[in-house]
């Protein structure tokens, strides 16, 4: 075909995807110049300032507006419970089921077309720390919205606190206890260690009275984490919302990792992450002294659906997760715990804050959970979940309780993933056969990369 | 079917169309293009349309947010040429079609070769069970994965233990990952492939292969010298399309680095795709996504250019 | 007797051809077979019973019908729903894809006109674009002609197939002989009578590959609807598994478990698969009739 036919075709073609591209894109507003919008609501004046280049949400609010909320199928009962108490809400609240995984990439199509965002979603803060940047601009500061001492009633809220601002309520926490195998431990006559000190000492113990029992298992970034968050090791730092502080060096991270060597020298650690089944199947057989987990861990143990106790009863015994000797208390790590975010898009934050004030305080709906809430004045509520149950060998309320206050400012992640790099950063360990301690370089090697593709400014200190 | 010989009048009917005329040249350009009309303007929509704009937002600035078209310069393709992940990327995807390409289309019709040796109910029973698992997608792809892969609770546990292979983080290494891939990728895609090359084989008309018994080949010659040279068109076919959809791995190493499931030694971004998908959803970058896109898509055009030319696929065989 | 099984399984190939084309046989159906099995076998463990019995051990039948009730189960059986959606997207996917493809693929396989390699190139662009690059120019199209969240989102962009188009222009440039197309032309038919009359109905067996092809790529196909459809009343299957899986503790047994949710461990993980996998297998089934034994027959000359 002729050289004109060829590029008149391309012209034509490149005619149409402009055409496209023009009428599809949205005018873009006014990029430096921020705007402050002042705005009165319900008697509390709040100033909004408004920067960036989306269109600042202008409209008057209609407090008759439906709400889109985005939720996982477990949390249905409560925005049920919501309607049932609210039923004149009742026609204004769609739920939609999403995997929470895809909701910052879904923020940024509905960005470049200017309209679809959800006005509540359910998810963890750190994909809250995700849509909160420049890019997303999703989350709506709640500090105008709920009132302050409220929100102080929430425990671990820092993680919900960006620069200052409040962007999401926590629904419920993770936090780290020890569990251990209450008979096993009666029957080899130890008693259950308060300091990482004294746990690595016990190990030392185990292994020569009894090789071929565990002690925890490090295989995975949290497993990873569940050693290093807990020592407040800075491994990912927010010095600011855009300075992220990277030090392996620093003592905080050398004791934890040194600690993690001399148990998997001694072969009381083992090598995958908590849900592994052959990881799984050693707690079944009685072979895991004890190891740290997630307050909601113990439902797989031998509660209603866990599989991890042959019998479930009064084996599960629950302490208090360990502090190193030199600091004044524990450092807590979490995996996992959500929250609950308003979209700053939405044309009715009253409805919107109402549903998610409800359904982390509300008695009824907290009776019975399997999960630890935060916001403090239920948290006794969950005591009835577990204190009688026969799983446990020792009432675990009132440790998990304390530990809900011990979380570390570590768990405000930054707004890359950590997991996948830390589980690399474990295997790795095993593959090239180091210590754990030779190896702690290669969590800086592999999260600058990350951090910086995210904009962070990284340093060492 | 339709008894196809050639006769006599065929041939001079055939010198009155090379000499037709111009305005029926032309009223055959317009019947082709009535034809062809439907797809062009799909293909313009969802393939070159998405494409052109694609072009256009890589010179668009993103970071606001929002598209700032014709503001980035090249800076988009900078951020793409100086990101840490894009050697590691290209290089794996460099080694994966190496291994992929070469063996996937060897077994296939290997398989397809050696099923056709016997045409018939066991032949037909094979096919379908060979294509079953291409079926699997997502979830179940993901459950095959933690217990084919562990090796206490793997069927093929004998297989692995023997091999030296004790445990899951044994098996799924950074080195290993292209063969793991190539191992899922088989798996889930080589049914269909078998199937259209036994479709292929069983079009070879019984008189060539009556022909071929009668000058005394053996099934293995008669596999060789005959069967594979005929199918050579949907070999190609198989080459270009399974090059084309390896350039573009995404799911696997999507689902083998999603650590909510799988919790395995795999980067999160793996794959030049993924490293596209990770600049437009994890950064909201979608103009660097659009750069590297295009560079994907010049390399690989690259490659298909000369395939297409060395084998003449595109020309009209008369 | 021995020489009629010698004559059906060893002439031609030889006793150890034989045993080697067995071996090798043998060794690719077990590689495809067993994990299939055990997906099969698996909705009959629970959770524990993954780990502690042999991995092609069966479970219960009870433990079995309680998986297969709990997907269903979901949302009041939204599973249901999918299922219903996936199927009227794929086939009306299949129905255009035909419509604008078989006459495209003939085109480009017989007649000679301008632009006709250039036809050929850009389908070849179009299947080398990596699809992380269209998500944001095709949502954003989709959403100027407001059809994001809708069933055409997913299924206008399915009926731009390009691998089948490719195929159909395989198929007529090596099975439609040019003796007939030429014999027809120059009895006065216009190239829509050839098409019509001769090609299309010498291409039944390329219509069944054209179906299960386009059945089985755009009944597992999860980026486009997931990222064009917000709605879970509206999503096809793959994209509501997904959803249930990632919104529910299925494949991490234990991870933020909340009280009346649906148990979903590995048995129902294995229940979604196998609900995937049961209707491509029957659509594979079915159109064998087209792609087997005379399918093809005497179209192949060289």
């Amino acid at each position: 075909m002729s050289v004109k036919k060829l590029v008149s075709t391309l012209f034509a073609l490149a005619v149409i995807g402009g055409l496209l591209a023009a009428c599809a894109a949205p005018t873009p507003t006014a990029t430096a110049a921020p705007v402050v919008v002042t705005q009165i609501v319900a008697g509390t004046p709040q100033v909004e300032v408004v920067t960036a280049t989306q269109a600042p949400t202008a409209n008057p609010y209609n407090d008759n507006a439906p709400i889109t909320v985005w939720i996982d199928q477990p949390r249905q009962p409560a925005i049920d419970a919501f309607i049932k108490a609210n039923p004149q809400d009742a026609s204004l609240i769609k739920t939609v089921i999403v995997d929470r995984e895809q909701f910052p990439a879904k923020v940024l199509l509905f960005n470049n077309t200017n309209q679809g965002w959800p006005d509540v979603v359910f998810a963890e803060p750190r994909l809250v720390a995700r849509v909160a940047d420049a890019a997303h601009n999703f989350p709506l500061d709640l500090t105008g919205w709920v009132p302050a001492d409220t929100i102080a009633n929430y425990s671990a809220e820092a993680n919900c606190t960006f620069d200052g601002k409040v962007y999401c309520l926590r629904n419920d926490l993770a936090q780290f206890v020890t569990y251990y195998n209450a008979p096993l431990m009666t029957q080899f006559g130890y008693t259950v260690p308060t300091t990482w000190e004294d746990y690595q000492a016990l190990s030392d113990k185990l292994a020569k009275d009894h090789p071929g029992y565990y002690m925890g298992t490090f295989g995975d970034g949290w497993s990873v984490l569940s050693f290093f968050e807990a020592s407040n090791c800075p491994t990912h730092q927010l010095v600011d919302a855009s300075t992220l502080n990277i030090n392996v060096a620093d003592p905080k991270c050398t004791r934890a990792a040194s600690l993690v060597d001399h148990m998997i020298a001694n072969k009381t650690l083992y090598n995958t992450d908590f849900f592994n089944t052959q990881f799984d199947a050693l707690i079944s057989a009685n072979k895991v002294l004890m190891f740290e987990g997630p307050a909601w861990m113990w439902g797989s143990f031998g509660g209603a659906k866990g599989d991890w106790f042959t019998t479930a009863t009064h084996q599960l015994g629950v302490a208090a997760p360990f502090k190193w000797a030199a600091d004044p208390a524990p450092v807590v790590a979490a995996m996992g715990g959500a929250a609950w975010t308003v979209s700053r898009h939405t044309v009715n934050p009253k409805l919107a804050v109402a549903l998610i004030t409800f359904v982390t305080e509300d008695k009824t709906l907290w009776t019975g959970s399997e999960n630890f809430p935060s916001y403090k004045p239920i948290q006794s509520l969950w005591q009835q979940a577990v204190s009688s149950n026969p799983l446990f060998a020792n009432d675990p309320f009132p440790i998990m309780q304390a530990a809900a206050d011990e979380i570390s400012p570590l768990d405000n992640w930054p707004r890359f993933d950590l997991i996948s790099p830390l589980t690399q950063f474990a295997q790795d360990t095993y593959q090239k056969k180091l210590t754990v301690t030779a190896n702690l370089s290669e969590i800086t090697t592999l999260f600058t990369p990350l951090a910086q593709a995210e904009g962070y400014n990284v340093v060492s200190k | 079917m339709t008894n196809l010989s050639i006769s006599v009048e065929d041939q001079s009917k055939k010198k009155v169309r090379l000499s037709s005329s111009h305005r029926l040249r032309n009223r055959r350009t317009g019947e082709a293009y009535s034809f062809l009309l439907p797809y062009i303007l799909f293909m313009l929509a969802f393939g070159l349309g998405p494409g052109i704009y694609a072009l256009i937002i890589s010179f668009a600035d993103y970071s606001s947010g929002l598209p700032r078209y014709f503001k980035a310069g090249i800076k988009n393709y900078l951020t793409v040429f100086k990101d840490s992940r894009l050697g590691f990327t290209f290089a794996n995807i460099g080694k994966f079609l190496l291994i992929s390409v070469p063996v996937g289309i060897a077994l296939v019709v290997l398989l397809a070769l050696l099923l056709h040796m016997r045409p018939g109910k066991v032949a037909s029973t094979l096919r379908t069970l060979f294509f079953i698992p291409g079926a699997a997608v997502g979830p179940a792809v993901v459950l095959l994965v933690i217990f084919m892969l562990t090796p206490q609770v793997s069927p093929f546990g004998f297989l692995l233990n023997s091999l030296g292979l004790t445990s899951f983080n044994a098996i799924i290494t950074p080195s290993s990952l292209a063969f793991i891939f190539l191992i899922m990728g088989f798996f889930s895609g080589a049914g269909m492939w078998i199937a259209i090359q036994y479709g292929a084989l069983e079009g070879i008309s019984p008189e060539v292969m009556e022909a071929a018994t009668m000058d005394g080949c053996n099934e293995w010659q008669k596999a060789l010298y005959i069967k594979l040279p005929l199918i050579r068109p949907y070999i190609i076919y198989q080459f270009i399309l399974i090059f084309a959809g390896n350039v573009q791995l995404f799911v696997e190493p999507q689902l083998l680095g999603n650590q909510t499931y799988i919790h395995a030694n795999v980067p999160l971004v793996w794959s030049p795709n993924q490293l596209a998908y990770s600049f437009a959803f994890d950064l909201g970058n979608f103009g660097a996504a659009a750069a590297l896109a295009l560079i994907m898509l010049a390399i690989g055009l690259g490659a298909s250019y000369l395939m297409v030319r060395w084998t003449g696929f595109f020309k009209i065989e008369n | 007797m021995v020489t009629r099984w010698f004559n059906k399984n060893v002439r031609d190939i030889g006793i150890l051809g034989s045993i080697l084309r067995w071996a090798v046989l043998l060794i690719f159906l077990i590689y495809f077979v067993i994990p299939i099995l055990w997906l099969i076998i698996a909705p009959s463990k629970d959770t524990p019973q993954f780990s502690s019995l042999p991995s092609l051990a069966f479970g219960s039948f009870a433990q079995y019908i309680t998986a297969w009730k709990n997907v269903f189960s979901y949302q009041n059986g939204e599973v249901f729903l999918w299922f219903r959606n996936s199927f009227f997207y794929v086939l009306y996917s299949l129905l255009g894809s035909l419509a604008i493809g078989l006459p495209a693929g003939y085109a480009l396989a017989i007649m000679r006109f301008p632009g006709r390699s250039l036809m050929l190139w850009l389908t070849l662009i179009t299947m080398l674009l990596p699809t992380s690059a269209l998500v944001l120019p095709l949502f954003m199209e989709l959403n100027l002609v407001h059809l994001v969240n809708t069933p055409w989102a997913v299924i206008l962009p399915a009926c731009f197939f390009p691998f089948g188009v490719y195929l159909t222009y395989i198929y007529y440039t090596s099975s439609l002989p040019s003796e007939l197309v030429d014999a027809a032309r120059v009895d006065g038919a216009s190239e829509f009578d050839v098409f019509l009359y001769i090609a299309l109905p010498l291409a039944q067996p390329l219509l069944g590959l054209l179906a299960f092809i386009s059945f089985n790529a755009n009944w597992n196909n999860y980026f486009g609807p997931y990222v064009l459809l917000n709605d879970d009343k509206l999503f096809t299957l793959p994209v509501g598994i997904q959803t249930v899986l990632g919104s529910t503790s299925a494949l991490q047994p234990g991870f933020n478990p909340t009280p009346g949710a649906i148990h979903f461990g590995y048995a129902e993980a294995a229940v979604a698969g196998l609900i995937m996998i049961v209707p491509v297998v029957i659509i594979f089934l079915l159109s064998q009739r087209y792609v087997v034994s005379g399918a093809f027959t005497g179209s192949v000359k060289g």
